[in-house]
């Protein structure tokens, strides 16, 4: 024991250390060495309900293939942290779920080299710049669409008389609100309208009002006096009581729902998105329905989504696209989006319609908003710039609530991360 | 508040001075400082305990009565809905069996690298330990965030990624421990190992014999804090452990955190399930870690 143990422990700590340097570990080597064994992991994040349907779609795909799959479920917040360490000790999974997939382009699998025939060209057309790589591969599959949209207290839409809006001649922003209103001041609810604290969510009243983070072709947009009405038009209802502010507030630069205020019967109107379906059904005491997204200038929502993708590090990369393209094919995604209250990301799926065994009517009305929202909104949320303007933008407009800065500063400050995310990516 | 109380309370310089005090309860009252201290201990422990009762109560609420404004303090029925619910995906037993495995394996191994490395820091004279002293300190500053890919790539060439052991290993050596029981050790006098070298004691033999049992008091405490990081760890078991059969209960527990929707209601009741076998633990065991911090605290 003359050895005294700190010395061993340095030594251990240096050596770990300079293994860290090595080359060899980069995960730009290609392909990596195949295996033969017929098991896959898939790295998972939930929204709820979709975790079961899930199971049900691998169990069988297991029956049918023979393969079989590891499910690993973590926590949303962890999932890029979970996925980079695993990138770096070159122990990636075959399969992953991302909402994002930018910080991972460079080592995603090229999906053409094995299912080009069953994916190409197959997936909403919005996706399509997002997905593919430099060299035109196919990088990943969008596996799940959301819609954003307004739900509504239907309970208290009736005890006020006001009439429900009408899909086929959906009500403008201003109606909204006024009937928003007029709901809350006979049910005597605290609150008008509420939004996510999000600046996805924003977004949709952003492009109701005619404008955008980006234009189409993937430069700054935000129209100065477009983005100057909606921003001014939150803050007023915020500041008048008409929106919840403390929510906003409340949630520093993180995001959090609105959904408890809806649940709880305080608000009429509920701008979120149908992801919020399933959980209602489950959990609102009240009678609710999707309600069509308000036209101001334009109509239609905002869409956003999930992806499935592969990695180069993987050591099953046919079985991974394989599986990737069985979960992904008409069957499987229409079997999804009904457990799940999920809509669908296939071209042919959009345009026939999903049955749904309950709140189809619900489902389908965010479905056919797909079709009304204005493709710029496609590009700018596939835009790999966009989580990072979006985020500016929720944290800008928290400081216009609180005073410290006028919609005519947050529509420049805005307009500046726009600018520098657009600028990061290049 | 009871009269005697009251009365100590208004009238404090009086109650201390009439020493032939005569009340229906009889015996003398509580001295002024003996009440403040027993209302400050009172309002502590309702401080201390009022979020767990809270999330005690409002595991049995539904999400509706969760957002209620304002919020009721108990819940509409005690409806065992969230538990079930959340059970059906939450295998709770594999999580406590590697949660207890992690924590029962990882503190004993804290306890034999930091008492052999304190000792050696402590008690041997060698070029280079004031330095190592401190290279051992400096990595207190240094969070797991930062040199988490280093560590995982370490980790993932030894094989330790997806076991428990991965989960045991790693954490192990915690210079806040070497540290502790050090400066520990530099109290204790040498003569004592002079006097068993000279007895023809071997080293490892002193250590194990003479130093150890010294150093009760340290070993107590690091043990109770190892016992708490283990069990509280999140992010480096988050990284380590893949498949779910590996998940300690921090992990399994942040599994519901989704990117859209939390539902607190399960995470209530999990995180409920989750506080009861330490409860027992302390309860059952609540003399002996008590007696236990108490004896060997008089050395």
């Amino acid at each position: 024991m003359r050895v005294p143990t700190p010395t061993v422990a340095a030594a251990a700590l240096a050596a770990a250390m300079l293994a860290a340097c090595s080359p060899g570990t980069g995960s730009d080597t290609g392909t990596a060495q195949q295996a033969n064994d017929k098991k896959i992991t898939y790295v998972y994040f939930t929204d709820g309900p979709d975790e079961q349907a899930t199971r049900n779609l691998i169990s069988g795909f297991e029956k049918e293939t023979g393969i079989q799959v590891d499910l690993q479920i973590v926590p949303f917040d962890n999932l890029e942290q979970t996925l980079q360490a695993r990138l770096s000790g070159n122990n990636a999974p075959d399969v992953a779920r991302l909402s994002d997939i930018d910080p991972f382009r460079d080592d995603l699998l090229d999906l053409n080299k094995y299912q080009k025939s069953a994916l190409d060209g197959v997936f909403v057309d919005g996706a399509k710049s997002y997905t593919t790589g430099k060299n035109g591969e196919l990088l990943a599959v969008p596996s799940d669409l959301t819609m954003n949209g307004p739900l509504i207290n239907v309970d208290q839409f009736k005890k006020a008389n006001v009439p429900l809006p009408d899909e086929q001649k959906p009500w403008t922003w201003t109606e909204m609100v006024a009937a928003a209103k007029k709901v809350q001041q006979v049910n005597k609810t605290q609150y008008a309208i509420a939004m996510d604290v999000s600046g996805h969510r924003f977004a949709t009243m952003l492009s109701e009002f005619g404008t955008d983070y980006f234009t189409a072709d993937g430069k700054v947009g935000l129209d100065q006096t477009k983005a100057l009405a909606a921003i001014k038009e939150f803050a007023d209802l915020n500041n008048s009581g008409a929106m919840p502010k403390d929510v906003w507030l409340q949630a520093g630069s993180k995001y959090k729902g609105a959904n408890d205020v809806f649940l709880a019967g305080q608000v009429p109107v509920y701008i979120s998105g149908n992801w919020q379906v399933s959980a209602f059904a489950k959990d609102a005491k009240f009678t609710w329905a999707a309600a069509p997204n308000a036209c101001q200038e334009r109509c239609g929502g905002y869409p956003g989504g999930k992806f499935m993708v592969s990695f180069k590090q993987s050591k099953h990369q046919a079985l991974a696209a394989q599986f990737i393209a069985w979960m992904n094919s008409a069957k499987s995604q229409t079997q999804m989006c009904q457990q799940a209250a999920f809509l669908p990301t296939r071209k042919d799926l959009i345009s026939s319609g999903i049955t749904y065994p309950s709140r189809s009517t619900d489902m389908n009305v965010f479905l056919s908003e797909i079709q009304k929202t204005p493709a710029d909104t496609f590009a700018n949320n596939y835009s790999p710039a966009f989580s990072d303007t979006a985020n500016a933008a929720r944290d800008e407009l928290a400081k216009v609530l609180a005073g410290k800065d006028t919609p005519e500063q947050a529509v420049t400050v805005i307009r500046a991360a726009a600018q520098k995310a657009l600028e990061g990516v290049k | 508040m009871t009269a005697s109380q009251t009365r100590a309370r208004t009238d404090r310089g009086g109650a201390r001075q009439t020493s032939t005090w005569t009340s229906a309860g009889g015996g003398r009252p509580p001295a002024t400082g003996r009440v403040l201290t027993y209302a400050l201990l009172v309002a502590l422990s309702i401080l201390v305990l009022a979020p767990v009762v809270w999330a005690a109560l409002s595991s049995f609420k539904t999400q509706t009565e969760l957002a209620q404004r304002p919020p009721a303090l108990l819940p509409h029925s005690l409806s065992t809905a969230n538990y079930s619910g959340a059970l059906q995906s939450f295998h709770f037993t594999t999580y406590l069996k590697n949660s207890v495995l992690v924590t029962v394996g990882a503190t004993v191994l804290t306890l034999a690298i930091n008492t052999m490395a304190a000792y050696g820091l402590a008690k041997y004279n060698f070029r280079g330990r004031n330095f190592l002293f401190l290279v051992t300190l400096g990595t207190i500053m240094i969070p797991l965030q930062i040199i988490l890919i280093p560590v995982y790539q370490v980790a993932a060439s030894l094989h330790l990624v997806n076991s428990l052991w991965g989960l045991i290993i790693p954490p192990a050596a915690t210079p806040t421990g070497v540290f502790l029981l050090r400066q520990y050790m530099l109290g204790l006098p040498d003569d004592l190992i002079e006097a068993a070298r000279i007895d023809g004691a071997g080293e490892f033999r002193i250590f194990l014999r003479v130093i150890v049992p010294l150093c009760g008091a340290p070993i107590a405490v690091l043990t109770i804090f190892s016992v708490i990081w283990r069990w509280n760890d999140f992010l480096w078991p988050l990284i380590i452990s893949q498949d779910q059969d590996k998940y300690t209960l921090p992990v399994a527990l942040a599994q519901f955190n989704s990117e859209l929707v939390v539902p607190f209601n399960y995470i209530l009741a999990m995180s409920v399930v989750s506080m009861l076998p330490v409860v027992i633990i302390f309860l059952v065991l609540q003399r002996h870690i008590v007696r236990g911090i108490a004896n060997t605290g008089l050395r």
